[in-house]
């Protein structure tokens, strides 16, 4: 399956109960994900598409469609701007 | 091998320093000797509060590399069967503060060990609270100031842990507090005997005496909110990971570091983990113990 986004090379994480710690090896830094950016952040590490990945939140959370891919796209902009993920060219 | 045999954080040790530590009968797990010198390339130098370069670390073949200055280096093999020393002062106390203070709790990370940086004090038998946090941040002061209400010291400034029975245990570390004449004078040190300093680079004093193996818990109490006015948050699982996390030693390289998350955020949920702040003076010092004694039944670990 070929996502959207990839996860940095340095980057790695672990699952604690349901949220997601963490580090990027380069720059020592640690970051935490809570329960829903723990599915988005499982939807990258199985290279899932956008689309799929916003509709995994809405098949788990009683959110909208709408309000969720902007929540998805919000949170994927902060992880590039971390550095953790890159963007795949189209 | 000929040396002392001796137990600190829980390992057996032979050692080729006069070690004020207890004595032990186990085969060492780690064996502590002097070699001739250390020539390594540092890759990093972390720095003190005065931005003086304090300790340089680096990586000779497959062994962790570390300096202090120009007052010791030590070797520690991959696996951290051997730390080996070099002091151009020869032994003395500094030389043993750097070794049992710095290097070995590193080592420790390398025999599988989960090493933090705080006290632990057993607040009812067998389990106990850790405090961690900065140098300075106060853990050993609330350490001995929970001596009165009934705590006992189980380990200073380095908390070796190990699963058992998926449980994490603290094993005691070495008999003796650090503490300084502020702190001291604060929280009263009842109980507590002048070990003499720490060394020639700390404001410390070694106080004792020491206390047993204690298992951190309570995994099934639910957090308890009701201390936020007294400065007291938990955390969650993610908050509380990384925060044991930048708690934790560890030598250098990213292979060490990825695998600290492997040994390390587990621990987040197996104890409820509260951030803790208070004022370093007497009246903020008993708010803060009311808050760890309202908390800690029977345990907890705080990060702060």
């Amino acid at each position: 399956m070929q996502g959207d986004y990839e996860i940095g090379p340095a980057v790695v994480s672990r699952s604690v109960e349901d949220e997601i710690v963490i580090v990027d090896l380069n720059s020592e830094a640690y970051f935490g994900l809570d329960r829903v950016g723990s599915v988005v952040w499982a939807g990258l590490e199985q290279r899932k598409p956008v689309p799929e990945i916003v509709q995994g939140i809405v098949d788990r959370f009683d959110v909208a469609p709408a309000r969720a891919g902007r929540d998805v796209e919000r949170l994927l902009g902060e992880l590039v701007r971390a550095g953790l993920v890159r963007r795949l060219a189209p | 091998m000929t040396g002392r045999r001796r137990i600190a954080y829980g390992v057996p040790l032979c050692v080729d320093l006069d070690l004020d530590l207890p004595t032990t009968g186990h085969p060492a797990r780690v064996v502590v000797r002097r070699m001739v010198d250390a020539v390594a390339e540092d890759t990093i130098t972390w720095l003190d509060r005065d931005s003086d370069p304090w300790m340089s670390a680096g990586v000779v073949g497959s062994r962790f590399y570390l300096r202090f200055g120009t007052d010791a280096e030590f070797l520690v093999s991959a696996r951290g069967e051997t730390v080996s020393w070099h002091s151009a002062g020869g032994p003395d106390d500094l030389l043993v503060h750097l070794l049992l203070d710095h290097v070995l709790p590193r080592a420790l990370t390398r025999l599988g060990r989960i090493a933090l940086h705080g006290s632990c004090v057993a607040l009812r038998a067998g389990s106990g609270v850790a405090l961690l946090g900065r140098s300075g941040s106060g853990k050993s002061t609330l350490a001995a100031a929970l001596i009165p209400r009934g705590g006992k010291v189980v380990a200073d400034d380095c908390l070796a842990i190990s699963w058992r029975a998926r449980q994490p245990e603290v094993a005691s570390a070495y008999p003796g507090l650090r503490l300084t004449d502020g702190s001291i004078e604060l929280c009263g040190a009842a109980g507590l005997t002048d070990g003499g300093p720490v060394s020639r680079l700390s404001a410390k004093k070694r106080m004792r005496p020491f206390e047993t193996d204690v298992v951190l818990s309570h995994p099934d109490e639910p957090a308890d909110a009701s201390g936020s006015g007294t400065g007291t948050m938990p955390l969650g699982p993610s908050a509380a990971g990384i925060a044991l996390l930048r708690h934790s030693f560890h030598l250098n390289g990213p292979d060490d570091r990825a695998s600290l998350l492997t040994s390390v955020v587990p621990l987040a949920a197996a104890v409820p983990v509260v951030r803790l702040h208070y004022e370093h003076t007497a009246r903020g010092l008993q708010v803060a113990l009311d808050a760890i004694e309202r908390l800690a039944r029977p345990a907890r670990p705080m990060a702060g």
